[in-house]
């Protein structure tokens, strides 16, 4: 079992992208590099953990084919997101979010979790505030990080 | 009658060899010995012989190339050759084929065979 | 300049927090919160040795000093939180009643470094194997010559050995002594020609033992022929004519004769492909050695009459993988192996422009360039390293193999020299601390040379080599030349070492 993985599905016109492990220096991204199809979906969901030369050969990847293709991020990660509100590049100009994970707690219960969200979800760097526990079911987990800092990629207003 | 041999081989242990083994066979046989092409041509022009044994590596020039020369003379097209070779390949039988060389004695020979092939070519 | 406030540290790539007098986290960046795997929850007035996995004695000791100093670095630390493995660097600074704490993310770099040393290892390895591999592969295209070389004497020893049976079926021995003793002496000589042939070519297989090649002073009029005993039968069997020009002297590198075997036998064989396919007439390979004394180099031509090399491929000979001959046919790696082989030894090698044939070069620095440069230093700055610079000259090529196994325990730094002239010019440029010369050799001998030295030079130590026959010359010529001292052959290591250490005492 190498470190990373890559599942490609190619459909009429898109192509998703499923990525798996760890995006390091020994990250391949050979399987990927002739995609032209017109949508490039990139699911993160696998994606344990990415350090700096994995930051850089993702950007000198995706850079190219987003003059070409429209490119979609799906299920990113915290360490994604992190990545990507620091890193000038990771989302190309253009790319979509459709998802991502953000983390809860819940006072209650005291259980932590990553809860999957979409852009319309926030609104002005905000979290929403109703959301249910998955263990004990009581409304209103918090957001568990600094929303300034974690919804940053998100418009302001 | 007696026969005449000339034995083209630059190695002049292996043409003492053949010197021996003569001289235990069958009595009548004169061995003429040259070390090379130039040599060997140059004993061909002063006598006349029964048989030519030509080793295929030569200095300066292949064996292959002084039968093909023989062969396209007028003098020599029809004297009996045989090709004296470290190993039998393919390329050395079809060039015997076509050149019309009578046999091939591959290195290192035993005396009986290499007594029979001479025996046989000189006789017919 | 203002004061740095949270804000700006919030900007940081790598973690910034500050600390209380109880090492509990009080402000801390984003940067932080990521490294840690955190929410800001469980990070807030949690003692930093909670955070992370780290011996407390770590931040106590951090802590003393900074109060003490004022500001304190730590070495660099190795860690793991969840699965990832972390080096880091921390600077600490007393502000006010707290510590702040900036820090420098080392890890990626560390582990790149580490890898890049492995890969290098591993390519070394590789290297090898593939010089290694390169040297089986010639020797496989050398066997079917090899095989050509055997079969003569083969074919010798077996009819002789028939001969000697048939005598021996004779009722009177006596009679056959003649027979029986020149068959015998036949069959031994065949015999040893063949040991001769199969030896040289399990000199040339054997793999050194070390992993680094060996270089020692050897003489390239016996790599040329060895290499040609080994193709003999290639050459035979092309009728290929070989003419070889060595002049007169010594031709002495330092280098491993195995590997510059391996480059004369590559270009023997390459030639000898080129004028067979081509069918040339009178196909010839000239070989040729000849000093280049303003260069300080020795080159070794090998040159024949075969189509040579197109203008096409002129530029990609010496690439890895190119060849021009048929699939299955060669791998094409040995120009570009033998170019390497010549630039491991400080030397070149190049195809040379000419009509009518191919001609490459085998560039060879001399005895006294290398012999200098294996010390490690390059030529300028050769008049400042430490430890004695000994000159040994002397035409025998194990008399200065031995000097230097001699030298290489002690202090003493060996230079070589085969002969008075070449050492004379190297003294032109370079200083020695002492010279060691043989008497005995071709070209001016060791008792001009030294009278030239002591005109141009002053009052450098010498020493006379040589066997007792010296002896005279060297009473003759002690007080003319102020002689320090001689050196008798053969001679111990503990001779020549307590020689050199008399005269430096004084």
């Amino acid at each position: 079992m190498s470190k990373f993985q890559i599942d490609l599905t190619l459909n009429a016109g898109q192509a998703i992208v499923s990525l798996e492990g760890v995006m390091d220096e020994d990250m391949v991204l050979e399987k990927v590099q002739g995609l032209n199809e017109e949508t490039l979906i990139f699911d993160f969901d696998k994606v344990t953990s990415i350090n700096s030369c994995g930051i850089r050969d993702w950007i000198t990847f995706i850079s190219s084919k987003a003059t070409d293709s429209k490119i979609v991020y799906r299920k990113c990660p915290k360490v994604i997101i992190e990545q990507l509100n620091m890193v000038k590049g990771f989302l190309p100009e253009g790319a979509q979010i459709e998802s991502f994970y953000a983390p809860f707690f819940c006072e209650s219960c005291e259980n932590e979790e990553m809860v999957l969200l979409s852009p319309n979800h926030i609104k002005g760097r905000k979290a929403p505030t109703n959301l249910p526990c998955s263990q004990c079911k009581t409304e209103g987990i918090e957001f568990d990080a600094l929303e300034s800092q974690y919804f940053h990629f998100l418009p302001e207003a | 009658m007696a026969n005449k041999i000339l034995l083209i081989d630059d190695d002049p242990k292996i043409c003492d060899l053949v010197g021996a083994f003569l001289k235990l066979g069958t009595k009548g046989i004169e061995l003429i010995t040259a070390c090379d092409t130039s040599q060997g041509l140059f004993k061909l022009e002063n006598d006349e012989f029964d048989l030519i044994i030509v080793d295929k590596n030569l200095p300066t020039r292949s064996g292959l190339d002084l039968i093909e020369q023989l062969r396209k003379s007028f003098k020599y097209n029809r004297i009996k050759i045989i090709l004296l070779s470290g190993s039998l390949t393919s390329a050395d039988v079809s060039f015997s084929v076509q050149n019309k060389v009578s046999d091939i004695i591959v290195k290192p020979f035993k005396y009986v065979q290499f007594m029979e092939k001479l025996k046989k070519h000189l006789d017919t | 300049m203002t004061i740095l406030s949270t804000d700006e540290l919030d900007l940081l790539f790598s973690p910034a927090f500050t600390l209380s007098e109880e090492l509990k986290v009080q402000y801390f960046n984003p940067a932080l919160s990521t490294l840690l795997q955190l929410p800001p929850r469980k990070i807030k007035e949690q003692k930093v040795k909670e955070l992370f996995p780290l011996d407390e004695r770590f931040w106590n000791d951090l802590k003393e000093r900074t109060q003490e100093q004022g500001s304190a670095i730590s070495e660099e630390i190795d860690f793991s939180i969840g699965s990832e493995n972390y080096t880091f660097v921390f600077r600490l600074k007393k502000v006010d009643s707290l510590i702040l704490c900036v820090s420098n993310d080392l890890s990626v770099e560390k582990s790149l470094h580490g890898k890049y040393r492995e890969q290098l290892e591993l390519l070394k390895k590789s290297h090898q194997q593939v010089v290694q591999a390169d040297k089986v592969r010639a020797l496989g295209e050398l066997t079917a010559g090899i095989s050509h070389e055997i079969n003569n004497p083969l074919t010798v020893a077996s009819g002789n050995n028939e001969l000697l049976g048939f005598a021996l079926e004779t009722e009177d021995l006596n009679e056959q002594r003649e027979i029986l003793t020149q068959c015998h002496g036949n069959i031994d000589e065949a015999l040893t020609r063949i040991q001769t042939i199969i030896a040289g070519m399990k000199g040339f297989l054997h793999q050194d033992s070390q992993g680094e090649d060996k270089k020692e002073y050897i003489e390239l009029k016996s790599v040329i022929d060895n290499s040609l005993k080994l193709t003999q039968g290639t050459l035979d069997s092309a009728s290929i004519k070989s003419v070889v020009n060595i002049p007169e002297g010594g031709h002495v590198v330092l280098g491993n004769q195995t590997r510059l075997e391996q480059i004369v036998i590559n270009l023997i064989q390459n030639a000898t492909d080129s004028m067979r396919d081509a069918g040339v007439l009178n196909p010839t390979l000239k070989i040729d050695l000849k000093r280049n004394p303003e260069k300080h180099q020795i080159s070794l031509n090998i040159s024949d009459n075969g189509p040579g090399v197109s203008t096409e491929v002129k530029d990609q000979i010496f690439e890895n993988f190119f060849t021009t001959k048929e699939m299955g046919k060669g791998t094409g790696l040995g120009l570009s192996l033998c170019q390497k082989i010549a630039e491991d030894h400080q030397g070149s090698l190049r195809l040379i422009d000419k009509e009518g044939g191919a001609h490459f070069e085998l560039c060879l620095p001399i005895i006294e360039v290398s012999s200098f440069a294996s010390n490690d230093e390059i030529f300028s700055k050769l008049n400042d390293i430490h430890g004695k610079k000994i000159l040994v000259v002397d035409n025998d090529v194990t008399i200065l193999n031995l000097c230097q196994k001699f030298m290489e325990s002690t202090s003493f730094i060996f230079i070589g020299s085969t002969g008075g002239e070449e050492a004379l010019e190297v003294l032109n440029k370079y200083d020695v601390d002492a010279v060691i010369t043989d008497l005995n050799m071709p070209g001016i001998d060791g008792s001009t040379f030294v009278k030239h030295l002591r005109q141009s030079y002053g009052p450098v130590p010498v020493f006379y080599l040589s066997d007792t026959s010296g002896m005279d010359q060297y009473k003759k010529d002690k007080e003319a030349l102020n002689l320090s001292g001689m050196l008798v052959k053969p001679f111990k290591s503990s001779e020549l070492v307590s020689l050199l250490e008399e005269a430096f005492k004084g």
